[in-house]
């Protein structure tokens, strides 16, 4: 799954440390979603948007097949 | 950040010194020992440091997130399926006379192959991040 969390974390200044921190998970865990190795689970993904005060559709999207 | 600093870290690499500390004793005792009692409780002796590992497994996995409970249990699968084929294929091979194996043995290489993924997720855990 696409997801367009390292452009909303650049533009808050955020390291992924830091996003890590605030959502409660490892660095590691923000990378792996980053870098698309991952796909959290939705209880994440809600996290995720409300950091952002987002939709979770505004941050991922499926990949094209 | 200094990995030794993480109590996770250091109760891992502490539990697996003492197992493999009581393994080498155990070793010794089955090469050098008449049977005894003593021998039969330096036999024993790797259980309890076993038992130490399963504890602090179970202790790591409950404070970890998602992402990193599921790479546990990718590499806990991982083990379990290298003890598979690695028992499997020695079956066939005990038949056609290779020397009967201990279960020591078919249990240590499941361990290692966990063990060297789960010090490869915390190596991994310790990278320089993206900023």
């Amino acid at each position: 799954m696409k997801n367009r969390l390292p452009e909303l974390r650049a533009r808050q200044g955020w390291t992924q440390g830091e996003l890590a921190a605030r959502l409660k998970v490892s660095r590691q865990t923000v990378n792996a979603i980053e870098t698309e190795r991952y796909e959290p689970s939705l209880s994440l993904a809600f996290a995720i948007a409300k950091i952002f005060d987002l939709t979770i559709e505004d941050i991922f999207s499926p990949r094209a097949r | 950040m200094n990995p030794l600093k993480n109590p996770f870290v250091r109760g891992m690499l502490f539990s697996q010194w003492a197992y493999w500390c009581m393994w080498a004793v155990c070793l010794w005792a089955q090469l050098h020992l008449p049977p005894s009692p003593l021998r039969t409780a330096l036999t024993l002796s790797p259980i309890p440091p076993g038992i130490l590992i399963v504890a602090v497994a179970i202790w790591q996995y409950r404070a970890c997130d998602e992402f990193i409970r599921f790479k546990i249990l990718c590499a806990a699968t991982t083990a379990a399926i290298v003890t598979a084929l690695w028992t499997l294929a020695y079956s066939y091979l005990e038949l056609v006379g290779f020397p009967r194996l201990s279960m020591v043995w078919v249990s240590n290489a499941g361990w290692a192959v966990f063990v060297f993924l789960m010090i490869r997720l915390m190596l991994a855990g310790h990278e320089k991040p993206v900023a």
